[in-house]
């Protein structure tokens, strides 16, 4: 692989790791958050400047960042869960555009609009994000098919019958935003080591905008939906960055064509392309069966 | 005479102007399976709301087990041991008949977000005791075959023990029952009436019911309490109410 | 901080307070009808304001109440097409409210990025619109704009209340936000009614466009940015009720100007978000005190 395609990678594995946080706030829990790329940027400044300033090592200064934005999503969390969803959905949305000004704000430190530049370089960044990426699939996976799962979907279809099994629905909630808000950050800290600079626009709401977007397109109700769709959607239009339309290069209006996409689905397809079906290992060992019972009587045949 | 498990002592709640309930009393012993019957509107779904906590009264007291309920939430009232059915069934539509039943025991699992995401062995454990646990109960019930199953699309009756199953799987001591034979043909009446004596044998229940169709009342509940525009208006064994013209009227209208 | 400085302050921060309080009303008007949060109104909101905007220009200054009208009717448009494209297939199948969202927020997101494709992320100058920019009032500087801006503001809010309040579309209107299934069955026409208040929203976003992109200039975010104030005025004045809304969108604005002149305009956002933040926690049912909680 070339440097382009590793670079590539990692950004399509950074979606992949921001969409499964999504999924387990939206896709689990119903939740609607517009201002997830805040706590990317959280994870991100929050390393960097730690870095840069206090002299911390790169490691023990990304588990604070990710702290700072565990901290971030509790405040916010336990003040606005409590009240109905909207409540919460609106003060993502205000959340997301006060964290990046707070970097404006401070641009003595952050150098503000003008970018972030002293991001240590690590090697071999490729296998250290494939392996968190595959770490955070994994965890969420598995916390789909637990009893955390379970309940989530509960509260998800209906809070208050929910409620009637003992369930505590905003302490729940309040956990799996934190947890989301956590892989967000550790999603951005990611992001800033592979583009090595940083910028207050880059975390804009359309950022967290593009992740629900990514989400609903594979599914809201499939892991492997979200992920395969996070993955691709984000890869592809780098691909095909040659292709023009009207002029404009399919980077430009690579948002456009994926509203458009997501509002057919929404009218014709509502459950998203994968549905409510995981990829899982019966699944798989049926196909394989299914082939080579297939190729089996084409043997037989010639 | 066997413990009072539930007791209520005039319990009132208004919505606006309007006295759903007023000065509600009653006492609920061990095994027992009491009714409330009355007309639309005479305030029983609400009666229940006020049981399981989802709405508070505006006065009175309500005992669970001897314990005043006054500060617990609804969570915490249903963690006490009361659980309860709805009367337009709610069963959670994303998940199958046994995850279902299983939520019904995933509040006391004992295994923390770490443990899910990590499959420790704490997990697997804690995961085998539920799915035992809920299986049990739904061999049972005669229900196993339905495991699988997207809840909305079984036959109703089958969702309203599903719905039955998932309330009594994490052993309450008390079970609400709201209109569990709303929308069942009369021959699946009487399977209910059965199934509701079983449950209450092979779980130790006690149970109050709130029904229209006189014959599962008539045939399952000692004792009846008769409400009417949020009073209790009548209460005694199904004999006694059965030629009450209190009764009579509340359902039929005055008779001249 | 002189006397004169402040009231100038005041006042500016009223007039711009008084148009958040459009967009907070257009957005609490659909939200009582609907329950959800209609984000694809900050995107008519920028769509609009390029529209007045190349107008104003290809017409080599028209009347300035054309120009009003011309984006008000294209709001209404805009509006009515996203409620068909993106939210009636939902509503007739009767969706989960998350479908809502998502869908309002595709809206919002396509209409900046068509806007970014085609102009870029630069800003365009509105042309301006008085000979003499200000007006002396007992000594004291008004921009001529922010008066403008300010009465009719005011009057469209008023006539608003009034539509609501006296009319027996308003009536409806209010039935379909108690209940839309129970007005049907009453006689009540709820799509149509559903369809209108999304016109009268598009309305709202129209005008709101064309003023704002006067005050400060016309450019793709535009619209989302300033959508989020008006959010935030409903949420404080409580979400659902329009009195509250427009208490609270005005006070939002003179806390604006005045958090603008002595931290910068930087700050604005994380104050808002404090503002937010304190409200839900000391008063979560809004000034107009009436709690939106969810139907058990």
């Amino acid at each position: 692989m070339n440097n382009y395609q590793i670079g590539l990678t990692i950004l399509s594995c950074v979606s992949v790791i921001t969409v499964t946080g999504v999924y387990a706030l939206t896709g689990l829990c119903g939740m609607f958050s517009l201002g997830q790329a805040a706590f990317m940027c959280i994870g991100a400044y929050g390393t960097f400047m730690l870095t840069r300033y206090a002299g911390i090592p790169l490691i023990p200064a990304a588990l604070l960042g990710v702290l700072a934005g565990v901290i971030v999503a509790w405040v916010v969390g336990r003040l606005t869960l409590k009240l109905r969803r909207d409540y919460f959905a609106l003060m993502t949305v205000a959340l997301g555009q006060a964290i990046p000004s707070l970097v404006v704000v401070f641009s003595e430190y952050t150098n503000g609009a003008l970018g972030f530049t002293k991001i240590p370089k690590v090697n071999g960044l490729i296998w250290i994000t494939l392996g968190i990426t595959v770490l955070v699939v994994f965890c969420i996976r598995n916390l789909k098919y637990s009893r955390y799962g379970r309940m989530c979907l509960a509260l998800k279809t209906d809070e208050l019958a929910a409620k009637s099994f003992g369930i505590n629905v905003y302490k729940l909630k309040v956990k799996i935003y934190i947890l989301a808000s956590a892989i967000a950050c550790i999603a951005g800290i990611l992001f800033a080591l592979r583009n090595r600079y940083i910028d207050n626009t880059q975390f804009n709401w359309a950022l967290s905008a593009e992740m629900q977007i990514f989400l609903f397109f594979g599914g809201s109700n499939s892991l492997t939906g979200a992920v395969v769709s996070a993955f691709v959607l984000k890869m592809l239009p780098n691909i095909l960055r040659n292709v023009q339309l009207f002029g404009v290069s399919m980077q430009e209006y690579r948002i456009i064509l994926y509203c458009i996409l997501v509002l057919i689905i929404l009218n014709f397809r509502p459950a998203g392309i994968m549905g409510e079906h995981e990829l899982n290992f019966r699944w798989v060992s049926r196909l394989t069966a299914k082939i080579k019972n297939a190729s089996g009587r084409n043997g037989g045949k010639a | 005479m066997s413990n009072v498990v539930l007791k209520t002592e005039g319990i009132s709640k208004s919505f606006g102007g309007v006295k759903a309930v007023q000065q509600f009393s009653m006492e609920l012993h061990e095994h027992e399976i009491k009714g409330i019957i009355g007309p639309n509107g005479a305030g029983k779904t609400t009666i229940f709301n006020l049981l399981s906590h989802i709405i508070l009264p505006d006065e009175g007291k309500i005992f669970l087990l001897g314990e005043d309920i006054e500060n617990k939430s609804q969570e915490e009232v249903a963690q006490m041991g009361l659980s309860r059915t709805f009367q337009s069934i709610r069963l959670f539509a994303g998940l199958n008949v046994l995850d279902n039943v299983k939520v019904g025991l995933d509040n006391e699992g004992k295994y923390n977000l770490f443990d899910a995401m990590f499959l420790t062995p704490r997990r697997w454990k804690e995961e085998k005791r539920i799915h035992n646990a809920a299986m049990e109960c739904l061999t049972m019930l005669n229900l196993e075959k339905y495991k699988d199953y997207r809840s909305n699309n079984l036959p109703y009756g089958i969702q309203r023990r599903v719905e039955i199953a998932r309330a009594i799987v994490s052993r309450p001591k008390i079970l609400l029952l709201d209109e569990p034979a709303a929308g069942l043909l009369p021959e699946e009446v009487f399977e209910l009436i059965d199934f509701i004596r079983l449950i209450k044998e092979k779980f130790e229940l006690s149970i109050i019911v709130i029904e229209h169709r006189m014959d599962l009342i008539m045939n399952l509940c000692s004792e009846i309490l008769v409400q009417d525009f949020g009073k209790t208006i009548a209460c005694g064994t199904p004999k006694e109410l059965q030629c009450d013209p209190r009764v009579l009227a509340a359902y039929l209208g005055e008779e001249e | 901080m002189t006397g004169k400085l402040f009231i100038q302050l005041l006042v500016n921060g009223i007039s711009i307070g008084a148009v958040y309080a459009l967009i907070a009303v257009g957005f609490a008007l659909v939200f009582s009808v609907l329950k959800f949060s209609n984000f694809s109104f900050g995107g008519t909101i920028s769509a609009c304001a390029f529209i007045g905007f190349f107008f104003q220009k290809a017409f080599n200054q028209p009347p300035y109440w054309i120009t009003v009208l011309v984006s008000s009717v294209a709001g209404v448009l805009i509006a009515l097409t996203v409620d068909l494209l993106g939210f009636n297939r939902i509503r007739k199948k009767n969706s989960p409210k998350i479908y809502y969202f998502l869908s309002s927020v595709v809206f919002a997101i396509m209409i900046e990025q068509i806007l970014t494709v085609f102009y870029g992320t630069q800003m365009y100058a509105f042309p301006s619109i008085f000979a003499t920019t200000t007006l002396q009032i007992g000594g004291i500087t008004f921009s001529k704009l922010d008066m403008t801006i300010l009465a009719i503001a005011i009057s469209l809010l008023v006539i608003l209340i009034i539509i609501i309040d006296k009319t027996k579309l308003g009536l409806a209107i209010r039935a379909v936000a108690i209940n839309s299934n129970t007005s049907r069955l009453m006689g009540i026409n709820s799509s149509v009614i559903i369809v209108l208040t999304f016109a009268i929203a598009g309305f709202l976003g129209g005008i709101t466009g064309v003023m704002l992109g006067q005050k400060y200039s016309v450019y793709a975010s535009l619209g989302p940015s300033m959508m989020l104030k008006g959010f935030i005025a409903s949420v404080i004045g409580g979400l659902g009720s329009l009195g509250g809304a427009i208490v609270a969108a005005i006070l939002l604005g003179v806390v604006e100007i005045f958090a603008t002149f002595v931290f910068g305009a930087e700050i604005v956002p994380i104050v808002l978000f404090g503002i937010m933040l304190i409200f839900l926690l000391v008063r979560p049912q809004g000034i107009a005190g009436r709690i939106a909680e969810e139907k058990a």
